[in-house]
């Protein structure tokens, strides 16, 4: 009686694998939520999108470190260099100048003469006719 | 303009204060005429020669898309007499006001 004996080669799952996709996926769905917001109307700042890249970032690097390859070092980089832009778009070039006057509560609006969209006149004497007045400005129509 | 329409959604809570809203920028007069057409119960202002603008020192330089200056994102509340009564600016371009808090501030100052 012989015996016969065989050898079955499992493949083995890539270690990290699972990291890099959702490091890819946590990245994408911040995006996703930035959009969703913005299409919902909700004007407030979406930090959370640099933290969620950032995430990403952290979950891509440890994929790499577990198990390096160009395919994840260069998919880290890319998000890690998304994460740093986005978080200095957050912080420095989205910030606003305090404002401090000229207008300030409890004084007279300073004097001004501009124009409103129909061509008349509009001075700082259309703000005492009696009516209160929310003035606000804004950046632009685009 | 998302803000623009809040405020144009909540003309009629503004008119039951008797109070109206001004809106500025300083883009040129046909935008601003554009503006009007799709915002009517707002009064918008044409400030291209920024007479407005430099008045309440709201510029902000080179914050355009394009390099060029805007009107940084600014609310001021005033009352019947030109008084002041209230002023807000945002820590950054991409947050405003909700109109709930819009129309809290005109309550609480005028």
């Amino acid at each position: 009686m012989s015996t016969v004996s065989t050898t079955v080669a499992v493949k083995e799952r890539p270690k990290g694998r699972g990291y890099f996709w959702a490091g890819i996926a946590v990245c994408l769905f911040g995006i996703a939520l930035c959009v969703a917001q913005y299409s919902l109307r909700q004007l407030i700042v979406p930090w959370y999108v640099a933290g969620l890249a950032t995430l990403g970032a952290v979950l891509l690097l440890w994929s790499v470190i577990q198990r390096p390859s160009v395919v994840r070092v260069v998919v880290l980089a890319l998000i890690a260099a998304l994460a740093g832009f986005e978080w200095y778009f957050l912080v420095s070039l989205a910030r606003l100048p305090t404002y401090d006057g000229p207008a300030r509560a409890g004084e007279k609006i300073p004097a001004f003469r501009s124009t409103l969209a129909g061509g008349r006149p509009f001075t700082q004497v259309d703000l005492q006719q009696g009516t209160p007045t929310v003035l606000v400005f804004f950046r632009g129509r685009w | 303009m998302i803000e623009l329409g809040q405020l144009e959604a909540e003309q009629r809570e503004f008119a039951n204060r008797k109070a109206r809203v001004v809106v500025a920028s300083l883009e040129d007069e046909e935008t601003a005429k554009a503006t009007q057409a799709a915002f009517p119960h707002l009064v918008v202002v044409a400030d291209a020669d920024r007479k407005l603008a430099e008045a309440l020192d709201v510029i902000h330089h080179q914050s355009a898309p394009d390099g060029g200056d805007t009107a940084a994102p600014t609310t001021i509340v005033v009352d019947g007499s030109g008084t002041v009564r209230w002023t807000f600016r945002p820590q950054r371009f991409l947050g405003r006001l909700t109109p709930a808090q819009v129309l809290a501030a005109l309550d609480s100052s005028t």
